[in-house]
């Protein structure tokens, strides 16, 4: 039961056509940090869940000291000694630290069916003490900061004496102090013969604490980098795995801010800045997971407090709700477009007005002439494929509800568009189309400012990208002066760039 | 965010001082208003008024916090009581086999809510709202939509009967919040109960049976209603069909005034007895103050969702 090793091998996983695992192998000793690492969609997380039982694989097989073994479930795993932290906490806030990590495991420490309550504070304090954690047992975990809570998962997790232990994107909501920590935390469960498969975007973290990485990219296994010549550069030559995309043409945009955002804090702690948006600019932010991009977005969106000034047109506003921002003229279009952006069962058409109903209307009344005409409109210039404009939005493919989306803002005649993830799930020739789409809005003077984490999008279509880190922009390339290498090195925290404008 | 700081201790002062306060005001207000408020009869009568909703009210408080509801419990009280008085009339009074059959008819009711909540992927919700209407259906056949009277005086001595000063319906309250509050928040089962209620992924993920869980939560809330089906019958020696209904709204009300959440994982049996107390007392209040039981139930309904609106509040 106590394997020296733990892996996969031959791994191929599809969803439909999608062939999201190709003869993916990996494997991880104990004693050992090894970190698996790839861009987003490269097939990390499917990887993940087959590791811990949650999903099978449609080929290929576990191996515990190369014997092929089969999970039937998440509780298999746990049964083989491989726990798991989700990225998301998993903790109840309500229970306190020893019922979280001792009262809710499968055989608490119980007479008859009361629970035992000395006998498990006592394991969850000695277990928390061998773990080198000072947190009071009695406390409501709800109490704890993020490096807490994410101590107690882990702590959880070796109560049932998991020798292998897969974490999911630990740090990605931690302060970098909390980070150090919880690094340190693995270094000690490394020492005392626990194998770490750490999944992550922060290769600084990577190059300080990990043995081995395996890369995957697109779905298929792209190396091993051993400690001996684990670098920054060579982690992201080889998660890149391609040479750095040909240098488009910048194309000029204006120089007037028509958003200024002064001296705002993505979170109470990190550091404030300034930033503005200028007339026909396409801006994009990028970072990893918990970097703070995404926060300038939502903010935009009236969705959360923005934690700093904002002036539109050198006039300060403050957006409480969407219909705020909606009033100003700002479109949010959200990364989960199905479902928070589009409602999935109402016609095309009804979707592309939503936003502009109060132009259509009279009286209350809609002008339905006049709603068709708008949505035919859009439907002929942005190459909306649909049945009809009468077809449920819900019956088209990614790329054409994101074009509605984009099209119920332009209907509005909004000055700003707001994107998260502008092109996730999206296929290749729709992708061009919203580029273009996009691009055409900024060259006609409105002005876009979207977060994304696919390289290629930011330098095909953004004027200046600004890259987040811990919380604030850590440097600001203009057009011309991006690379794929750069972006990754900045926003992985393995260079520290001073910020140019 | 911006209130971050302060609105954190606010919110916590809210979360605990809510129900006392609200009670303390109470009391004082009646005292000024009514000189009967404060006499041994009336807190007997308090007591008497609360007993039922109070057994029905810690069966709900394990359904809610499990992050499910249970509608039918009204249904299930009048069902309990009218099958127990069914049975003491077939079996020439034997009082043990009425109240086995009684409280096997309210686990009965639970264990199928939650069997069908579970196995059928129907939201609790609408499960025992069906539930609800047919437990009134079955009770009314049952019964031909008399009451079963002349149930003997020796059952009717469990609810009435007095021990050290107090009704024994009364007694039995206390006991099955004391049972209530040992199987919540003692038991292995109580912190499972707390965790699906919380997140029933993370629960899943961590290896609980959450079905099994829910299952039991609810057919814990069917013996309370299968106890106060039973009580209630004997209060009165006799079995009604119908008059259970409130205890839908009112058991849920007491658990939501506790201050235990609606959405799960977050309650004690004690916000529960705080809850059961508030309603007793705006209930023996306005009948004081000569307000007509009509307009009672208006009072309560605004209540309900006042309490339901402050733990709004509690949550920014």
């Amino acid at each position: 039961m106590n394997a020296r090793r733990f892996g996969a091998t031959g791994i191929v996983k599809r969803f439909g056509p999608v062939v999201a695992l190709n003869d993916v192998s990996f494997a991880c000793e104990r004693g050992e940090i090894h970190a698996l690492l790839g861009e987003n969609g490269a097939g990390k997380s499917t990887l993940v869940k087959i590791l811990v039982g949650a999903q099978a694989p449609d080929a290929g097989t576990l191996t515990f000291d190369d014997v092929a073994v089969k999970l039937r479930g998440p509780q298999d795993a746990v049964e083989r000694s491989v726990a798991v932290v989700h990225q998301d906490y998993h903790v109840w806030p309500e229970l306190t630290v020893a019922e979280n990590i001792i009262g809710t495991l499968r055989r608490p420490p119980q007479r008859g069916a009361f629970i035992r309550t000395r006998a498990m504070r006592r394991e969850a304090h000695d277990l928390l003490e061998r773990l080198g954690i000072a947190i009071d047992v009695d406390r409501k975990v709800g109490d704890l900061d993020a490096a807490e809570k994410k101590f107690v998962e882990i702590a959880r997790a070796l109560a049932v004496d998991a020798a292998f232990l897969i974490l999911d994107e630990p740090t990605a909501s931690l302060e970098s102090r909390e980070s150090d920590r919880l690094l340190a935390l693995l270094e000690r469960l490394r020492a005392a013969d626990h194998g770490i498969i750490l999944v992550t975007h922060r290769l600084e973290e990577v190059v300080r604490v990990a043995d081995r990485a395996t890369i995957l990219r697109d779905g298929r296994n792209a190396g091993v980098v051993s400690r001996d010549v684990m670098t920054g550069d060579v982690l992201v030559e080889a998660i890149l795995g391609r040479a750095p995309a040909e240098p488009v043409e910048p194309r000029a945009c204006g120089v007037t801010p028509v958003l200024a955002f002064r001296g705002v804090r993505t979170r109470p702690e990190a550091k404030p800045f300034d930033l503005e948006l200028r007339g026909g600019e396409i801006l994009g932010l990028t970072g990893v997971v918990g970097s703070g991009a995404v926060h300038l977005i939502r903010a935009l969106a009236g969705l959360v407090p923005l934690n700093g000034t904002l002036a539109l047109d050198g006039t300060p506003i403050v957006l409480r709700a969407p219909g705020d921002a909606v009033r100003r003229g700002i479109g949010y279009i959200p990364e989960d477009r199905k479902g928070s952006g589009l409602a999935l069962e109402q016609s095309v058409a009804n979707n592309i007005a939503l936003a502009s109903l109060h132009r259509i209307s009279k009286n209350g009344f809609t002008d339905t002439r006049a709603r068709t005409a708008i949505a035919e409109g859009y439907r002929a210039s942005l190459a909306i494929r649909c049945a009809s404009i009468e077809a449920p939005v819900g019956s088209l493919s990614g790329g054409n509800q994101q074009k509605v989306l984009i099209a119920r803002w332009l209907a509005s005649g909004a000055r700003i568009i707001a994107i998260e993830e502008p092109t996730h799930g999206v296929d290749i020739g729709a992708k061009a189309e919203i580029h273009r789409q996009l691009v055409a809005f900024a060259e006609a003077g409105g002005s876009v400012i979207f977060m994304s984490t696919e390289l290629r999008e930011l330098l095909a279509i953004a004027h200046r990208i600004v890259i987040f880190h811990a919380g604030a922009p850590e440097a600001i390339l203009p057009h011309h002066e991006a690379t794929e290498n750069r972006i990754t090195g900045i926003a992985t925290g393995l260079s520290k760039a001073t910020a140019a404008a | 965010m911006r209130l971050a700081l302060r609105s954190r201790s606010t919110a916590e002062w809210i979360d605990v001082g809510f129900v006392p306060v609200i009670l303390l005001v109470l009391v004082v207000a009646l005292a000024i208003l009514s000189p009967y408020f404060f006499s041994p009869r009336n807190f007997t009568e308090i007591l008497l008024q609360a007993a039922i909703l109070g057994i029905v009210s810690v069966g709900t408080t394990f359904v809610i916090v499990g992050g499910d509801l249970d509608l039918s419990i009204g249904a299930n009280v009048a069902l309990s009581g009218v099958i127990c008085g069914l049975a003491m009339n077939a079996s020439h009074n034997s009082i043990p086999i009425g109240i086995a059959a009684g409280l096997g008819c309210g686990v009965l009711i639970g264990l199928i809510n939650g069997l069908i909540s579970t196995r059928l992927h129907v939201p609790a919700f609408v499960a025992t709202l069906g539930m609800l209407v047919i437990g009134q259906g079955v009770a009314l056949t049952l019964t031909n939509g008399s009451s079963i009277a002349n149930l003997p005086d020796a059952f009717g001595a469990l609810a009435n009967g007095n021990f050290l000063g107090l009704p024994g319906l009364v007694w039995w309250m206390f006991l099955t919040f004391v049972a209530g509050y040992l199987l919540l928040h003692r038991t292995v089962y109580g912190i499972r109960t707390f965790a699906v209620g919380g997140n029933r992924e993370a629960a899943r993920l961590a290896g609980i049976r959450v079905d099994s869980v829910r299952v039991a939560n609810f057919a814990v809330s069917g013996l309370t209603g299968g106890i106060g089906g039973v009580l209630l019958a004997a209060r009165v020696q006799a079995a009604q069909p119908t008059g259970g209904e409130i205890f839908t709204l009112y058991a849920t009300a007491a658990v939501i005034l506790g201050g235990t959440s609606l959405y799960g994982g977050r309650g004690s049996i004690l916000r529960t007895l705080l809850g059961v107390a508030l309603i007793a007392l705006l209930q023996n209040g306005l009948e004081l103050l000569g307000v007509p039981y009509s307009n009672q139930q208006v009072a309560v309904g605004i209540v309900f969702i006042i309490a339901a609106s402050s733990e709004l509040i509690r949550r920014r």
